[in-house]
Formats: structure tokens, C-alpha cells, sequence
């Protein structure tokens, strides 16, 4: 399994994990687990380019 | 005058509570399930089931007790936290750790995340299991 493979998966499921902790019903925990998923992605994306410089 | 007993006992926890407690911690989502929580219960199995399991399939590494050295116990504690998930490593990894691969080391990432989300998870039965009680 490659970086983003891996990334998603384990993205996805601390997300929906999160969610279901803070949320009380299924509608609410649907829609936090999706802001979490995206939250997740997009940061972790940021923050490699963010340490690209460095790789060189 | 009447004394108030600052420490009373309004924490305590029935043993109901504390077996739901430890059963957090043992089984991902049956402490949940033991407080009648059943779709909090059933995301927990399967997220933290999940998570490991991915580990364990990427031949992650499950750190013992006896590590040797501060990060593999910290590793160790991590991980014990994933319950059932931990003590099956054997069973569920039957070639052992590959970290020498990068998905081995995604893997012990992996076992390490199951692990302490289910610690979070725990102290949610715990509230829970309070939260009833009161």
C-alpha cells in the first residue's frame, strides 16, 4: 500500500471514529466524519509540501 | 452545623460501570454495547478493528514489554490499547513485523493509532458509564 492509500484509509476511518465519539446521531456524524476526512487530507497534503523543501 | 462531604461518592462507579470499563478496553465497542450503545459500539469495533487489522496486514510492529528500550515501550503501551486486537498479533500476523518495507512501517503507525483510539474510546465509556450513574 502506497502513502496515500494509507493516508485515506487511516483518515477515514479516525474520522468516522472521531465523529461517532462526538456526535450524537447518524445525520450529525455523517456530516462531522466528512469535515474530519477532508480536515485530515488537506492538512496532511499542506503539510508535505510544507516539508518539501527539506527533502531536497 | 452540618459538615458536606466534599468527597463524596457521586464519582463512584457501580461495578456494572467498571466492567463496562474494562470491557472498552478488551473488546473495541463491548463496553459500549454493555451501555446500550449500540451504533457508537459498532463504529468503534470496526474502526479500531480496522485500523489494526490494516496494521497487522501490513505487517506492522507489535512491540512487548520487553522492547528493550523507551520507544518500543511507549510502542508497547500504545499498542496495548487496541485490547483483543493486541493479544491476537500472533494469530492475525503469522509471518511477523516487515519494517523493512515501508508498509511495515505504515503498519506499526497503524497498530500504534488502533490502539490509542481505543484508550479515547474507553474514557467515552467512562463518561458514559458516570453519566448513567448520576
Amino acid at each position: 500500500m502506497g502513502h496515500f492509500p494509507a493516508m485515506l484509509l487511516c483518515a477515514g476511518l479516525i474520522s468516522v471514529a472521531f465523529a461517532a465519539l462526538s456526535q450524537p446521531t447518524a445525520g450529525k456524524r455523517f456530516s462531522r466524519a466528512l469535515l474530519y476526512f477532508v480536515l485530515f487530507v488537506v492538512i496532511s497534503v499542506a503539510i508535505g509540501w510544507l516539508m518539501y523543501p527539506f527533502s531536497q | 452545623m452540618s459538615e458536606t462531604n466534599v468527597t463524596s461518592d457521586s464519582d463512584a462507579l457501580t461495578p456494572a460501570g467498571y466492567a463496562a470499563i474494562f470491557a472498552a478496553w478488551l473488546v473495541p465497542g463491548l463496553g459500549h454495547l454493555l451501555l446500550k450503545r449500540r451504533g457508537r459500539a459498532a463504529i468503534i469495533f470496526l474502526c479500531v478493528g480496522g485500523l489494526a487489522v490494516a496494521g497487522y496486514a501490513m505487517r506492522g510492529q507489535v512491540y512487548s514489554m520487553r522492547g528493550g528500550d523507551m520507544f518500543a515501550f511507549m510502542g508497547h503501551l500504545a499498542e496495548i490499547g487496541s485490547g483483543a486486537f493486541y493479544f491476537l498479533a500472533r494469530l492475525l500476523e503469522p509471518h511477523g513485523a516487515d519494517t523493512a518495507r515501508v508498509a511495515g512501517v505504515y503498519g506499526t503507525r497503524f497498530l500504534t493509532i488502533a490502539g490509542l483510539l481505543n484508550f479515547l474510546c474507553v474514557l467515552d465509556a467512562w463518561g458514559i458509564a458516570r453519566a448513567g450513574k448520576n
